[in-house]
């Protein structure tokens, strides 16, 4: 009996290490999520972002942190390379690579970098193009 | 119209289209600017340089700050002996490049045995963080979370530090079994774990942040060498130095989830800021390997011209730098040892340059790590502005950056130091004709002088004792005959040994003649010495030991004058000097394992 329930206990384990280690997409910890902007709130300065590239998108709560930037990573403005922008400044619909990491005890996910991307940059299109050709962005083999 | 005629007719309509551009050109009326030009002008700089690579320039002693794409030298700014690893403050968050927040870097000075603080908004070189002595530093790359503590390894010892920066607070631990040498390390973004390499173990090695502890091994190929974490924290990938792959380490699970082929030679890693691409130097197949980190294989290859080390990434993912350790045949000669170089390279897919090299320049000493910045980060503090880095401190969009460092051990709310390393004064160092005597250990009236010899990769003898008190003379030659894998005709053989000596008997062997350096031997110690010069794909192992033993016993990790040279700021000779600039080495030690304060 105890060799049966130890087996099943063991089976368990290891199916539920199965799960929780696939990759199906962005996952609640990873420390960076690619997609769009959807939801602003400006007084808890907390986003919502819609992830793109993936099978399913997923929509991620983010919190800004104090020291969190928001900064133009590419565009096609040369002269906006790099700027830094302001919270009252940043729309939602804006294609955007948010870092940062989940909180220690899992309740929040901290935002430490917004970088605003150009729809048309390269590496924008690589990834759309990989997903379309079924590589999706967060389903490593 | 005759042809002159024709030409002065061009030349003149061009000329008048040039003063009507130039009169588009607003300029703020003199009455109402100060001395020079404040706001930015259309006129300002037409060569903008977007990001700036920072690079720490190994035996020059400097940080080296190049301008992207133009790979313009813009500064060098003077830190100490042989500059290796580097974070950005600010946090881990993104790729190497960090999140800076503009204020400091922290350099490993593999030679002096310390960690420097740079300044990036004065551009000076600001305190020195002294390892606790006997350490050996390699890097200082991974940076917590937070950016509050950076770790370091300690390669010559087998050791690893976990340091507060505010004061240089350190906890060390030994990482067994012996030999053992932690090197290139990265943190997990989101504080769990420090990863480091172990070339002596071919593992890398798994530490927990807080409490900071070591965690286990994990075999991975044959002599790792870079190790970075990608931004989404979901790999750790792992430049096999001696196997031609790349390691993939799943972070979830702590174990090997790939390995795959690349470029033979693989050293160092730049992740782009989505974890998609990683970009590798591969050392001997002179090239630049792209992994695709969703397929998990290999994709792209480009070549390079000469011989990669390290190498960076720009911080939208456009520009790569192959940063090169050998130039044979590019440039102008400029003394005895070679020019290296960096090498620009276009990784936008959608661009013409596409995989092509766009820019070549040489560069002085030896870089290791890069890592590059956008170059609105750093402020324009010239024309008057400079006070306010004392008052207001400077704005990222919503982000206020202060200066206003109050109650923090060697930092001042009114001065901002700018230190010149001594140890450039104070070295005894010349070349003599080729010396071919005996390797060893003699006594001429009263100086021990050493004679030693270097080779691709190693020394002769690998371990000599001089006693304490005793006037040294080192004479170093370079036996190297093939130099073997470098395909370089020429190569240089350092001798450096880390820490209290590593000040004034850095020594060059440059191949047809010796390299002498005369100290004084007055502290006790066991001091690992090791190449600085690069020579080849094993030059990192090159390594040897020299013993300056107490009177009546023998000189070990245990046995030296260590706590005396702990306290020693080996770039400052006057004490009150050192009161002013430092923060370092007051709390060596005060931190328990597992007592620290939260991440
Ligand atoms: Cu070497």
């Amino acid at each position: 009996m105890k060799k049966y329930l130890s087996i099943i206990v063991v089976s368990l384990f290891v199916l539920s290490c199965g799960v929780a280690f696939s990759y199906e997409g962005s996952l609640p910890d990873d420390t960076a999520y690619v997609g769009t902007i959807t939801k602003i709130d400006r007084g808890a300065r907390v986003i919502e972002l819609t992830t793109k590239f993936e099978k399913t998108p997923k929509t991620w709560k983010l919190h800004m942190q104090d020291e969190c930037q928001i900064q133009v990573n590419t565009t096609k403005n040369p002269s906006e390379k790099g700027a830094f922008k302001k919270l009252s400044e940043l729309k939602e619909g804006t294609l955007a690579e948010v870092h940062g990491w989940p909180s220690r005890d899992g309740g929040k996910w901290l935002a430490r970098k917004i970088s605003i991307l150009n729809p048309d940059d390269y590496m924008v299109k690589r990834l759309e193009a990989d997903a379309k050709g079924g590589v999706y962005f967060g389903h490593e083999p | 119209m005759n042809k002159k005629g024709f030409l002065a007719l061009i030349f003149a309509v061009f000329f008048v289209a040039g003063i009507a551009e130039a009169r588009k050109t607003e300029i703020t009326p003199a009455d109402e600017r100060d001395w020079q030009v404040i706001a930015p002008q259309d006129s300002d700089a037409p060569l903008r340089d977007y990001a700036m690579l920072y690079e720490a320039g190994g035996h020059d002693g400097n940080i080296g700050v190049i301008g992207i794409p133009s790979m313009r030298v813009y500064r060098y700014i003077m830190c100490g002996v042989d500059m290796h690893n580097f974070p950005f403050s600010g946090s881990n968050a993104g790729n190497n490049n960090g999140t800076p927040d503009g204020k400091f870097l922290w350099v490993s000075d593999k030679g002096a045995d310390a960690v420097i603080e740079v300044n990036l908004q004065t551009g000076f070189a600001e305190r020195i963080l002294a390892n606790p002595k006997p350490f050996g530093i390699h890097h200082s790359a991974a940076m917590s979370p937070n950016g509050k503590y950076i770790f370091l390894t300690g390669e010559l010892t087998g050791k690893v530090a976990k340091m507060r920066v505010s004061d240089g607070a350190t906890t060390v631990i030994d990482v067994p079994p012996a030999p053992s040498a932690p090197d290139y390390p990265d943190t997990s973004k989101d504080g769990k774990y420090l990863f480091a390499g172990n070339y002596y173990h071919s593992a890398t090695m798994v530490f927990s942040q807080d409490p900071f502890k070591f965690i286990k091994e994990i075999p991975v190929g044959k002599n790792p060498h870079g190790h970075n974490a990608e931004p989404r924290g979901r790999w750790v990938v792992v430049c096999d130095k001696l196997s031609a792959t790349q390691s993939v380490i799943d972070v979830r699970q702590l174990k090997v989830h790939k390995v795959i082929p690349v470029g033979a030679g693989p050293l160092h890693n730049q992740p782009d800021t989505f974890g998609k691409y990683n970009y590798i130097s591969s050392f001997v197949s002179d090239s630049t390997s792209k992994v695709d980190l969703g397929r998990m294989q290999m994709v792209d290859e480009f070549p390079i011209h000469y011989r990669v080390g390290h190498n960076s990434i720009a911080p939208d993912n456009h520009y790569y730098v192959s940063q090169n350790k050998y130039s044979t045949g590019l440039f102008n000669p400029t003394g005895i040892v070679y020019a290296v170089n960096f090498e620009e390279q276009d990784i936008d897919e959608l661009s013409p340059t596409y995989g092509k090299t766009v820019k070549l320049i040489p560069i002085n000493g030896e870089p290791h790590e890069g890592r590059q910045i956008f170059s609105t980060t750093i402020q324009r503090w010239n024309t008057g502005r400079g006070e306010e880095m004392f008052t207001k401190g400077y704005e990222l969009g919503d982000v206020k950056v202060s200066f206003d460092d109050r109650g923090v051990p060697g930092r001042s709310l009114t001065k901002r130091p700018s230190l010149y390393p001594v140890h450039l004064a104070n070295a005894k160092r010349y070349f003599i004709p080729r010396d071919d005597g005996k390797p060893g250990v003699t006594k001429e009236g009263d100086v021990y002088v050493v004679r030693l010899k270097g080779f691709s990769y190693g020394y002769v003898p690998r371990f000599f004792h001089v006693p304490k008190g005793a006037n040294v003379r080192i004479i170093y030659t370079n036996i190297d005959k093939a130099a073997g894998l470098t395909k370089n005709p020429d190569v240089t053989m350092g001798f450096l040994p880390a820490g209290y000596y590593g000040q004034r008997t850095r020594l060059d062997g440059v191949r047809g003649m010796s390299a002498v350096g005369e100290f004084v031997a007055d502290k006790a110690g066991e001091f690992e010495f090791y190449c600085q010069q690069f020579c080849g794909p094993l030059h990192l192992e090159m390594r040897g030991t020299f013993f300056v033993d107490p009177p009546g016993g023998t000189a070990s990790l245990s046995v030296g004058d260590y706590d005396e040279m702990s306290k020693l700021e080996y770039q400052v000779l006057d004490p009150e000097e050192r009161e002013f600039i430092t923060g370092g080495n007051r709390l060596l030690n005060t931190l328990r394992e597992g007592n620290e304060p939260a991440i």
